[in-house]
C-alpha cells in the first residue's frame, strides 16, 4: 500500500535515468523547441519532403532516446493512448480545412440520411455497451470512424440534407506533419517523466529558478513546499483508505442512497481528512523545526547533483540537433 | 451462526504475495472474548476486515451469520481463466447458487456490517460531525433508523460508553483523546451489532484510560453477552481479560485456544515474538527462588495477587 506510484517514474539504471535532472530537463525543452522549429510543409514537393525528413531524423532520434532508457515501449504507448483524441481530432481538423488550391478528393457528399444516422448510432450505443469485451478499442473505434463515414457517401434514401466536404491535398499533408509534431512532443515528455523522480524534477527546478534569489523570492521555500506536497500524496491517500473503510463500516455506502445522503456521505469522507492533513501539517513543522529547519536558511543537500561527463555529451548532442535543425530551417 | 473461516486466502493484489494463508476458525456469535496477537503485518487486520467484509477473500469461504460472503467479479470473463482458477482457485458463483447457498453481493454488504461492528485503530479519526450526539447518530441512521430511533439508540451508546450528558451537545473536536475514542465506540455500539470487532483499540491511552476502556468491554460482554474480538499487543489484556486467544504469524493461524495453553508453553511462545504478562513474569522469577508455588500461571495482577497470599486459581 506505501508504494503508490507517483507520476509516471519507472525505476532503472539506464544512462538516461542516470543523467543529472537539470541536465535531462534543458536537453529535453530544447529538443521540444525543436521540434516545433521544423517548418511546416509548405507548397512544394521539395518543402513538404524537407519538413518530413527532418521530422523522420527526429523520430529516429527520440526512437535511439527511448531505446536508451531500457522501459518497455508499452509504457510511452500508454500515455499516448491517454492523447488518443487529441491526434485525432487535429488530424481531422487539419483535414477538413480549406487551404491550398489543390484539391484531393472534391465534392465528398455526405447525406445525412435517417437509415444512414441511424446505422451509426446503432454503431455508436454497441460500441458502448461492449466496450469492455472488446481489445484494442481505439482501433476498433477508428475503424467504425471510418466505416460510417464510407457509409454516409451512399445515399441510402430519407436524406434531409447533403453535406459537401472538400478534401484538400495540403490539408492532408499539414494534418500529418501536426500529427507527427505532437507525437513526438508528447514521446519526448514522456522520457523526462518516466525517468525522473518527482523529486528530482522539482529540485532541478529549483536550481534553474535560482536567480530569482536575486529578486528577493525565496526559491527553496517553494521547492520545499512542492516536494513535500508530492511526499504526503501516497500518506494522504492511504489515510483516505481507513477513512473510508471507518465509514463504511458505520454504514456509508458511496455507490446507494438519493443526493442528499450522498453529499452527507462524502462529508464524512473530507471532515476527517482535513482534520487529519491538518494535524499531519502540524506535526511534521514540529518536526522540521526540532530538527533545525530554519525557512530561508541556506541548506545543504542529500542528493546532491552532479554535472558529469555524460551530462556534457548528451548537452553538446542536444546542441547539435538543436543548432543543426535550426541551420536547416532558415536555409 | 456466527462467523465462519474456510481456508481463507486474501491477498491486496495480484501479484502481492498472501497476506492470509489458509485461515481457518469458528466464532461463536455469543460469550466470546478474543484477542488476537501477532507480530506487525502477520495479518491480523487483513483478518477482522474480511469478517467485515470491508475486505473480500481472494479464495475460500467466509460465512458471516449464515451467509456466504463472495467476491462477485464483475467480469468473470477476464478471471475464469483456466491460469487464473490454477492460481487463485476460482469461485465459480454459478456453482455455488446452484447449491441454493445465500450469496451477499456486494450491495449488500451493509446487512452484514450491521452485524458485525468493527472499530478501527485511532478510531477517533473518523469523527466528523457537529455535536457528539450527532457523530453517534450517524452510523444507525444510515442502516435505517428514523432520526427518533437513531438518537435513541446513540443516547444509549453514549451512557453504556460512560460519555457525560454534557458531552453529547459539544463538538466531538473539542473533547479530549480518550473522550473522542469514546465517542467513536459509541458510534459502533449504536449499530447495536451481535459482534464487536475492536482494531488495537488501546492504543496511544493513559494507563487509566486502557483500564477504564477494558473496564466497558468487559461490562458491555457482561450485560448483552456479545462476542468481542479484539486486536492487541498488550500481553496484560490478554492475561486479564481474554477468553480466547488467537495468533497469526506471516499470515497463518497459528494459535487458537485457552489464553493458559498459549501461556504455559514459554518455548513456543518466544517462538510467535510474544511474551509473557508482567505478572505471569514475576511469578516465574518467584517461583524460581522458591518464594511462591501455584499449579497455574497467574496472569494478571489479580491472580498474582491470590496466589502471593497463599491462595490457588480456580479456572
Amino acid at each position: 500500500m506505501n508504494n503508490i506510484a507517483l507520476g509516471q517514474y519507472v525505476d532503472g539504471k539506464s544512462i538516461i535515468h542516470k543523467l543529472d535532472p537539470r541536465t535531462k530537463l534543458l536537453s529535453l525543452m530544447l529538443l521540444m523547441v525543436s521540434v516545433f522549429l521544423i517548418p511546416k510543409p509548405v507548397n512544394n514537393s521539395f518543402g513538404r519532403l524537407a519538413s518530413f525528413v527532418m521530422l523522420l531524423v527526429f523520430a529516429v532520434i527520440i526512437l535511439i532516446i527511448v531505446l536508451f532508457t531500457k522501459i518497455s515501449l508499452l509504457k510511452y504507448l500508454n500515455s499516448l493512448k491517454q492523447l488518443a483524441f487529441l491526434f485525432v481530432f487535429t488530424f481531422i481538423i487539419q483535414l477538413l480545412t480549406p487551404q491550398g488550391d489543390k484539391i484531393l478528393i472534391p465534392n465528398l457528399n455526405l447525406n445525412l440520411s435517417i437509415l444512414g444516422l441511424g446505422i451509426i448510432l446503432l454503431w455508436i450505443i454497441l460500441f458502448i455497451i461492449f466496450r469492455k469485451f472488446i481489445p484494442c478499442k481505439l482501433i476498433v473505434f477508428l475503424i467504425l470512424t471510418c466505416l460510417s463515414i464510407y457509409l454516409l457517401t451512399y445515399d441510402l434514401g430519407y436524406s434531409f440534407t447533403t453535406v459537401t466536404l472538400n478534401l484538400y491535398e495540403d490539408g492532408l499533408f499539414n494534418g500529418a506533419f501536426f500529427f507527427m509534431r505532437i507525437f513526438l512532443v508528447i514521446m519526448l515528455s514522456t522520457v523526462l517523466t518516466l525517468t525522473t523522480k518527482p523529486t528530482d524534477l522539482t529540485s532541478a527546478i529549483e536550481w534553474y529558478l535560482h536567480p530569482l534569489t536575486y529578486l528577493k523570492i525565496n526559491v527553496s521555500i517553494f521547492a520545499m513546499i512542492i516536494s513535500l506536497a508530492l511526499r504526503f500524496i501516497p500518506t494522504l491517500f492511504n489515510e483516505t483508505g481507513k477513512i473510508l473503510k471507518a465509514q463504511s463500516s458505520r454504514g456509508v455506502d458511496f455507490k446507494e442512497g438519493t443526493l442528499k445522503q450522498q453529499i452527507g456521505q462524502i462529508i464524512s469522507l473530507l471532515i476527517p481528512m482535513l482534520v487529519i492533513s491538518f494535524k499531519r501539517a502540524a506535526d511534521l513543522a514540529d518536526a522540521m523545526e526540532a530538527r533545525g529547519y530554519i525557512p530561508g536558511a541556506p541548506r545543504s543537500k542529500l542528493n546532491v547533483m552532479k554535472f558529469s561527463l555524460s551530462d556534457l555529451f548528451s548537452f553538446i548532442v542536444t546542441i547539435v540537433i538543436v543548432t543543426s535543425i535550426i541551420v536547416v530551417s532558415v536555409i | 451462526m456466527g462467523i465462519n473461516f474456510q481456508r481463507v486466502n486474501y491477498k491486496y493484489s495480484y501479484n502481492a504475495p498472501l497476506t492470509l494463508k489458509e485461515v481457518s476458525l469458528e466464532i461463536s456469535e455469543k460469550n466470546e472474548f478474543i484477542c488476537i496477537l501477532g507480530h506487525t503485518g502477520s495479518g491480523k487486520s487483513t483478518l477482522v476486515q474480511n469478517m467485515n467484509a470491508l475486505l473480500l477473500p481472494t479464495s475460500g469461504q467466509i460465512t458471516v451469520f449464515d451467509k456466504n460472503v463472495i467476491k462477485v467479479v464483475k467480469h468473470p470473463y477476464k478471471l475464469n481463466t483456466k491460469k487464473n482458477r490454477l492460481k487463485y482457485n476460482f469461485i465459480d458463483n454459478k456453482k455455488l447458487f446452484a447449491r441454493g447457498n445465500k450469496v451477499i453481493y456486494s450491495s449488500h454488504l451493509k446487512d452484514l456490517r450491521k452485524h458485525i461492528g468493527l472499530v478501527f485503530q485511532f478510531p477517533e479519526y473518523q469523527l466528523f460531525e457537529s455535536t457528539v450526539l450527532k457523530d453517534v447518530m450517524f452510523g444507525p441512521k444510515n442502516f435505517g433508523l428514523s432520526d427518533e430511533e437513531a438518537r435513541l439508540e446513540a443516547k444509549k451508546a453514549c451512557t453504556i460508553v460512560g460519555l457525560p450528558k454534557d458531552v453529547l451537545e459539544k463538538s466531538p473536536f473539542s473533547l479530549s483523546g480518550g473522550q473522542m475514542r469514546r465517542v467513536a465506540i459509541a458510534g459502533i455500539i449504536a449499530l447495536n451489532p451481535d459482534v464487536i470487532v475492536l482494531d488495537e483499540p488501546t492504543v496511544g491511552l493513559d494507563p487509566k484510560g486502557k483500564d477504564e476502556l477494558m473496564s466497558l468491554l468487559v461490562n458491555i460482554q457482561k450485560e448483552t453477552s456479545k462476542t468481542i474480538i479484539m486486536i492487541t499487543h498488550d500481553m496484560n489484556v490478554v492475561g486479564k481479560y481474554a477468553k480466547r486467544v488467537i495468533v497469526m504469524d506471516q499470515g497463518k493461524l497459528v494459535f487458537d485456544g485457552n489464553k493458559r495453553d498459549l501461556f504455559g508453553n514459554i518455548e513456543r511462545l518466544h517462538k510467535f515474538n510474544l511474551d509473557l504478562p508482567t505478572s505471569a513474569n514475576l511469578a516465574v522469577k518467584l517461583k524460581e527462588k522458591g518464594l511462591i508455588n501455584y499449579t497455574h500461571l497467574p496472569l494478571s495482577k489479580e491472580e498474582l495477587e491470590t496466589v502471593i497470599l497463599g491462595g490457588d486459581i480456580n479456572e
